[in-house]
């Protein structure tokens, strides 16, 4: 199979999805460019009535998507950072997520609100953000977190169809990462998790960047500690497929869960809440989670100590097998560590 | 602009029916019936009045939380029976009692209505574009008050509507308060018409008490957003007669005795839209004693009808709670 970027697979999701529908159109700050490296040629192919650049406007460009989808169209918006999405707040997590709740189901929002989101890049604390739990906190919302170029397509293209407002946090440090994606046309379906590594003696529940940094750990420990790692990626967070984490703890007896997202409160603390409600009786130790440690991402050096890095990830994995320590040695270095 | 006979009836008469409904809604308020709280519009009815019956089915028309939208959806064609049902919380409300207050009926294009003040401009933005970008002459209007034009996102959306040109009718209606603080300490000038000008679109100060002055400035700018020309900002000055939110005194700190000026009340009574119209109508000889009288009566008794069905209505089943989140 052919291999490609991630942001060459967001590419292709828009270009077919554009293609195939005329109700889908892009709209945000500079989005015809777009820093990521994803439009490429959308705006050759598309013309300015469906690439619509704006002013800095973050509220308007969201609450227009609202306004758009609720009239029939399918808006995807693009915020060049997750962190940007915050001054479109109310759009977002009030009339995106609420009015069709607020009105009884009598209206439909069919819109996208692709954020690229993430730190390692050491852009400081409001160009970092892997804002998760916020949009986890707010029901009516979808939120999708490709892993590897095949979700990022296929969840997009199934982003962009869905009736609803799907938050589609694609991550910064990933758009260069390569990985097989078909030619032919495929959905990635939401709510189904995929397993990306399959283990015997720890389940890692992991999303976005901090899958690829997972399974760099499992092979070191693998190879250096004969320890087996099962990875398990949900790709959606809302909605969450939580029988297939379940039944992946019911086998290794032990999970650590790891996000990128702020500790406190974060999608590792409902991850571990959900199985220690549901699998409790299957686990042999209590759950430890990896995640930003609760500051602001700082800028520069001091990045690398609040950002989830390798070792404690494989840290967690020792705490929850009762072992020592199991070392890295250095040999997995997250971007951005110095 | 000479206005037919039946349409001067029909403004009149669907003024009277809004302030009818808003009555009732205080009397039931009052009586312990509503489970939310409620917004008189009492004083506002004419600007919404002359939006709601100039739009066609297929325009869109955002709304405010003044009377929780009374006098822009019933013109524009809500029923009075689902928005108090609503207001009852029951499952036959215009948003099937998920939300109150919040009336939404999008088969005759009102989309809704937010919790926060002014938080729809940049959703009817949006919904112009929808409107542009279909091009079947649709046009979204968005009627909202004074205080909105504090909020970023509102001048924002203006913006985005200005440059896109976009068919949107925005509609002020200046009652001088922001719940309880007047314009004089929130905003540099009276006139909102003049943001237009950084804009770059037209704009127009209404008579907010004059439904048929609301009526004749309405169609130019209705005119220009269906062909293609961009949006209008139409400010109407008007007053509301009652408190902000019922059950509250009628404050207002920075006022003499920490309430609304009698006077200033009293002063803007005289010019209670309905009894404007009423004037003007017997005057042209286009209603008689009788029939003022006839349609006060036929509103009150739509409205106690209304009550009626809606005391009768069921309460939504908890088990819609699903469908009502995500769409399939």
């Amino acid at each position: 199979m052919r291999e490609i970027k991630y942001m060459d697979a967001i590419n292709e999701a828009m270009k077919e999805e554009m293609s195939r529908d005329e109700t889908v159109y892009l709209i945000g700050e500079d989005v015809s460019q777009d820093i990521w490296g994803t439009s490429c040629d959308l705006f050759e192919m598309f013309g300015s009535e469906r690439v619509r650049d704006t002013a800095i406007s973050e509220a308007a460009i969201i609450g227009s998507a609202v306004g758009a989808a609720i009239a029939g169209y399918r808006p995807v918006v693009n915020t060049m950072f997750a962190d940007f999405a915050m001054c479109g707040a109310d759009e977002l997590l009030h009339k995106a997520a609420k009015w069709r709740f607020t009105h009884g189901g009598k209206i439909r929002i069919p819109m996208v609100v692709r954020a690229p989101a993430g730190g390692y890049s050491r852009l400081g604390p409001e160009h970092s953000q892997c804002p998760e739990s916020l949009f986890m906190r707010t029901p009516g919302l979808k939120i999708a977190m490709p892993s590897t170029p095949y979700d990022a397509k296929g969840l997009l293209k199934t982003a962009i169809r869905d009736n609803n407002p799907v938050i589609f946090l694609e991550h910064k440090n990933l758009m260069g990462h390569t990985g097989p994606v078909p030619e032919e046309e495929y959905l990635v379906p939401f709510g189904v998790a995929d397993i990306k590594r399959e283990g015997t003696d720890v389940t890692v529940v992991a999303t976005g960047f901090m899958v690829s940094l997972a399974q760099e750990v499992a092979e070191v420990l693998q190879q250096d500690h004969d320890v087996s790692l099962e990875i398990v990626d949900p790709r959606t967070l809302e909605p969450l497929d939580l029988d297939t984490i379940l039944a992946s703890v019911r086998k290794t007896k032990h999970l650590v869960v790891v996000d990128e997202e702020t500790s406190r409160c974060g999608p590792a603390a409902e991850i571990g809440m959900l199985v220690m409600e549901n699998a409790f009786d299957y686990l042999d130790a209590p759950i430890k989670r990896v995640a930003a440690a609760n500051y602001p991402i700082p800028g520069g050096y001091l990045e690398q100590f609040v950002l989830p890095q390798p070792q404690a990830m494989a840290d967690a994995v020792a705490a929850v097998l009762g072992r020592e320590k199991l070392d890295l040695q250095g040999k997995v270095v997250a971007k951005g560590a110095m | 602009m000479e206005l037919s006979k039946e349409l001067l009836i029909d403004l009149y008469t669907t003024m009277v029916r809004i302030r009818r409904c808003d009555e009732k809604v205080i009397e039931c308020l009052f009586a312990g019936k509503l489970i939310t709280f409620y917004h008189s519009c009492q004083g506002q009815e004419a600007p919404g009045t002359a939006l709601g019956r100039s739009l066609r089915k297929d325009d869109y028309l955002y709304y405010n939380h003044r009377g929780h939208g009374l006098p822009k959806v019933l013109p524009k064609g809500m029923s009075p029976k689902t928005f108090i049902a609503e207001h009852y919380g029951r499952a036959t409300g215009a948003a099937k009692g998920y939300a109150g207050f919040h009336n939404c009926d999008i088969e005759i294009g009102i989309p809704g209505m937010g919790g926060m003040v002014g938080g729809e401009a940049t959703l009817a933005a949006g919904t112009a574009l929808a409107c542009k970008l279909r091009g079947k002459g649709q046009v979204t209007a968005n009627m909202f008050g004074d205080g909105a034009t504090g909020r970023g996102p509102f001048h924002e959306a203006m913006l985005m509507s200005a440059t896109w040109k976009l068919p949107l009718i925005w509609c002020v209606e200046n009652n001088r308060y922001q719940q309880w603080t007047c314009i004089s300490l929130t905003h540099p000038k009276e006139d909102l018409a003049d943001f237009a000008h950084g804009y770059g679109i037209p704009s127009a100060v209404v008579d907010g008490q004059d439904v048929i002055a609301c009526y004749e400035a309405l169609q130019p700018a209705i005119e220009r957003a269906r062909a293609g020309k961009g949006p209008t900002l139409l400010e109407f000055k008007t007053y509301r007669f009652r408190p902000h939110v019922e059950g509250f005194p009628d404050f207002s700190v920075q006022c003499e005795g920490g309430c609304r000026p009698e006077f200033e009340v009293e002063e803007w009574k005289k010019r209670d839209p309905i009894k404007l119209m009423e004037a003007t109508l017997l005057e042209k000889g286009v209603l008689t004693e009788a029939d003022i009288e006839r349609i006060h009566r036929e509103a009150t008794e739509e409205m106690e009808e209304a009550d009626r069905f809606s005391a009768d209505s069921p309460w939504p089943d908890p088990k819609g709670l699903d469908q009502a989140l995500y769409a399939d």
